[in-house]
């Protein structure tokens, strides 16, 4: 990935068949006042149980 | 402020992800905190907020009561890229290892979420790649 920036910067053309493409995906603060809650869950084990988790 | 994860037992990874969002939408709707932000890395679940998705039937009942609590607290929901939601992608890793039905709160920061909660605070991206 710091090749690809590095490439991307001088806008040096990149001819890896590999990597079509990438976008920044960047986390946002709320606005003050505003409580933010990040969450995912998850399916594991051969009779899939469920596991949660959530960040304030 | 604060972290939690839970084992809910049996579901889907659908399930799974909806449960996270009832969990919130309870506690908050306890706490009484008004205007919440809701992030998921669920399509799914965003869509299910404005009822464009349909709701697995063990949940559908469950779901609705949350989004009348939703609409009082004046909460949203928005979807991250799941690159973005690391810290409770972890979380949810971490849950895997609790006993069933059972869910731990943090009020500090577990220390293998303090690297990820290092890297979103400065507002470095992560980088989702296509190939």
């Amino acid at each position: 990935m710091a090749e690809f920036k590095v490439t991307q910067f001088f806008n040096i053309p990149h001819r890896s068949s590999r990597l079509v493409s990438a976008t920044e995906v960047r986390w946002l603060p709320p606005a003050a006042g505003r409580i933010k809650v990040n969450i995912d869950g998850s399916s594991f084990g051969p009779v899939s149980s469920g596991a949660i988790g959530g960040v304030f | 402020m604060g972290g939690f994860t839970q084992n809910t037992g049996h579901a889907s990874a659908q399930e799974a992800e909806l449960c996270a969002a009832i969990f919130v939408i309870e506690k908050a709707a306890e706490l009484n905190r008004k205007e919440l932000w809701i992030e998921s890395d669920s399509l799914m679940v965003v869509r299910c907020f404005d009822s464009r998705s349909v709701l697995p039937w063990r949940l559908k009942t469950r779901w609705q009561n949350c989004m009348v609590l939703v609409r009082k607290l004046g909460g949203i929901c928005t979807h991250i890229h799941r690159e973005g939601n690391l810290v409770a992608d972890a979380l949810a890793q971490n849950g895997q290892s609790l006993a069933l039905s059972t869910s731990q709160w943090w009020s500090e920061p577990p220390h293998f979420l303090l690297s990820l909660l290092y890297h979103d605070s400065l507002g470095v991206p992560h980088y989702r790649t296509i190939r």
